[in-house]
């Protein structure tokens, strides 16, 4: 004699609710009037307070019971889904320690692999890419053919073989220098006006040099882009993720652009001790004279001079040998004088 | 079946309980930071399947059936639907303009804002229309044969025609487009009607324009005021009365203007709701502006005392204020209640889902 229960039905045709007699037999349930309905085809649709039970293939239909399951019941019949399929199988204590081992993964995949793909990225790909995001600066670069045969040939000294480098003066009065995508690197008028000497020109570009032939630009445009596909919209827990690890991940990318730039000054017999020195007038805002300007867009937002960046451009001087400027002291009056046309012109 | 009708027990009830409600929402918070996030698409399922079950209509509680894999699949067509035009335009435009084609980046600016507008009235029409479909009640759900894609234009250009007049058409600009939305729905075999009117919530929106001027003469008051004590106070103590006077003005100010949005919203939803059929039921919403204010102020309480954490109740207090304050009146017959044709969509409600609200 099998079990049999009360229960009601909803046929998930009309709204009518319907008292009815379920019987469970080995492998199906048996609801009155109703052909057998296969338990596989069965979900539990129930919580703590109550017992239904649904259909796979019938959206609507609802078998519910007011007492408790018996145990043989309970045991036959699908169980409740609680986190969701996945987490219910592991567990919630395995899930969490899986999530985090694999987030971590992730996390580690998404610093470490952009400086890893970077490289494989055609030049000429890259330079597309510069062009579309910066163009030509909106016409803010100072054209002039003799000062910029001079910087030409200083970053041509200061690089190594096959950088792909682009090197333009732009007339913004504020001490900074950036690199771009596609080997393009933008003095600011402003850090020529205010260096005391060629060398510190030289200096930061060597530095900006660097992080072109590390290919940190594109590393850092992949990293964002990875970061965006990967946590883009997400909690709030992903947006420190990303900015605790692109502040590591440039403290080593300036870390390596001023070994670059000690290592190609030395070889030139340029004195690095201007570059330090220069790092600590721009630490003690003794450039432009407005705090606020400097602080908020010259090269320092960037690249923060620690104690121990200077130490390394200082220890690095005693080594080099034969040191000799630059460029000579005429062709720093040609460099400096760079964007005085550009003012003219537009007057 | 007749709703019983000025009971003590209205048509909807919540039953739920923060008690219960709190381990999901901390499982769901732990398993949401170590999936990086993933795992909110299951945690909004989660939720809602607490909050539905918990909700009962006349003698019958709701049930939703969505899965997180519908909301993420969801998400993700949004991601790449809204990604490009935002794309484009944060990127590309910016680039046209760098390189001197302003003009260019200007005639380009259009279409590209209005295909967003157009994705995102379509995104909150299909928002409205997935949480139906999935909800069920007595075993019969909701939906809508519409595709929304007649609302993605309605919602430009009523958006645009919203802002003539210095903006006194956005009421009508928001109810219009309710009642678009929700006349497009249905529930089993009837059809939602919605014919609320703009011309009652007019006046609460007016006090908007009415706040400069209110301000500006709080302002020369306190001047003059503060101008009447300098005479006979040391001068160092006028400018100080004055910084206050000022101080508290921008304060008094924003929560004026905050003040004024409840009052418009609460009556905005009181109008939007209470115009809203279903077959033989009229629906009501009887939040007003003071019950408005109770419930956010509480949630900044909660948000504060907790240090944030109480984010992840805020679901929980907004779902419970919307059913105590909703109610309905009239006469279903569950034997005419019958299935819903309207086709079932396969995916969920994508960026919609991180606001939350404004998906009804
Ligand atoms: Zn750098």
């Amino acid at each position: 004699m099998p079990d049999s229960l009360d229960a009601w039905l909803y046929d998930g045709i009309t709204a009518r609710r319907q008292v009815v007699r379920a019987t469970l037999v080995p492998g199906s349930i048996i609801v009155d009037g109703l052909a057998p309905i296969p338990i596989a085809d069965l979900i539990d649709r129930g919580d703590d307070h109550r017992v239904v039970f649904g259909r796979k293939d019938e959206s609507g239909w609802r078998l519910g019971f007011d007492q408790p399951l018996p145990p043989d019941w309970r045991a036959a019949l699908p169980h409740p889904s609680r986190y969701g399929a996945l987490i219910d199988r592991i567990g919630l204590v395995g899930a969490v320690i899986g999530g985090i081992a694999i987030s971590a993964l992730v996390l580690f995949g998404l610093w470490i692999a952009p400086q890893l793909i970077a490289p494989l990225v055609p030049p000429s790909v890259e330079r597309k890419l510069g062009d579309a995001i910066v163009g030509d600066m909106g016409g803010q670069a100072c054209v002039d053919p003799s000062g910029q045969a001079i910087l030409d040939d200083l970053a041509r000294r200061l690089s190594r073989k096959g950088d792909p480098l682009r090197v333009r003066v732009v007339d913004i009065p504020i001490p900074n220098a950036v690199a771009l995508p596609g080997g393009q690197i933008a003095l600011f008028n402003g850090i020529i006006q205010q260096a005391k000497s060629p060398d510190e020109v030289a200096g930061v570009l060597a530095h900006e040099i660097g992080h072109v032939d590390h290919r940190h630009v594109m590393a850092g445009l992949i990293r964002q882009f990875g970061f965006g596909l990967v946590l883009g919209g997400n909690s709030h827990a992903a947006e420190y993720a990303d900015m605790l690890l692109s502040a590591r991940y440039s403290r080593d990318a300036e870390r390596e652009a001023d070994a670059f730039a000690i290592q190609r000054l030395t070889a030139n017999h340029i004195s690095t001790r201007p570059t330090a020195e220069f790092f600590a007038r721009l630490a003690r805002h003794e450039t432009t004279g407005n705090k606020r300007l400097d602080s908020a867009f010259s090269w320092l937002a960037s690249h923060p001079v620690s104690q121990e960046r200077r130490d390394a451009f200082n220890a690095a001087d005693a080594k080099i040998v034969a040191k000799q400027p630059a460029i000579s002291e005429a062709d720093w009056k040609i460099v400096r004088a760079m964007c005085k046309s550009h003012h003219d012109d537009k007057r | 079946m007749a709703i019983p009708a000025h009971d003590d027990s209205t048509a909807f009830q919540f039953h739920g309980s923060w008690r219960e409600f709190a381990p999901i929402a901390f499982t769901n918070l732990l398993l949401s930071i170590v999936t990086l996030g993933i795992y909110r698409f299951w945690a909004t399922t989660r939720t809602r399947n607490y909050l539905w079950s918990r909700t009962r209509f006349i003698d019958e509680r709701l049930e939703w059936t969505g899965k997180g894999v519908e909301l993420m699949i969801g998400f993700f067509i949004a991601i790449i639907l809204f990604g490009i035009p935002v794309i484009m335009l944060k990127f590309g435009l910016q680039a046209l303009a760098l390189r001197g084609h302003v003009a260019l980046a200007g005639i380009l600016f259009f279409p590209l804002y209005g295909a967003l507008l157009y994705i995102f009235g379509l995104a909150r029409f299909r928002a409205l229309r997935y949480r139906l479909s999935r909800t069920f009640w007595h075993g019969i759900r909701g939906g809508s044969e519409n595709g929304g894609w007649g609302y993605g234009w309605s919602s430009i250009w009523k958006s645009v025609i919203g802002m003539f007049a210095l903006g006194l058409l956005i009421p009508w600009s928001m109810v219009s487009l309710w009642n678009e939305r929700w006349s497009a729905m249905s529930f089993g075999p009837h059809h939602f009607t919605s014919r609320a009117q703009s011309g009652p919530l007019m006046g609460r929106f007016l006090l908007f324009y009415l706040l400069p001027v209110a301000g500006c003469v709080a302002l020369i008051g306190g001047v003059a005021t503060a101008v009447a004590t300098g005479v006979t106070a040391t001068p160092g103590s006028a400018s100080a009365t004055g910084i206050l006077f000022v101080v508290l003005g921008v304060i008094a100010g924003y929560f004026a203007i905050g003040v004024i949005m409840l009052a418009y919203y609460a009556a905005f939803f009181r109008e939007a709701v209470g115009n809203l059929g279903l077959g033989g039921i009229d629906f009501n919403f009887s939040a007003r502006t003071s019950d408005w204010l109770k419930l956010l102020l509480g949630d900044v309480v909660l948000v504060v005392c907790t240090l944030g954490i109480g984010v992840i109740f805020l679901t929980y207090r907004h779902w419970k204020f919307l059913i105590t304050h909703l109610e309905a009146g009239g006469e279903i017959d569950l034997d005419t209640l019958t299935q819903s044709t309207a086709p079932l969509p396969k995916q969920g409600e994508g960026l919609l889902d991180a606001f939350d609200v404004g998906a009804f």
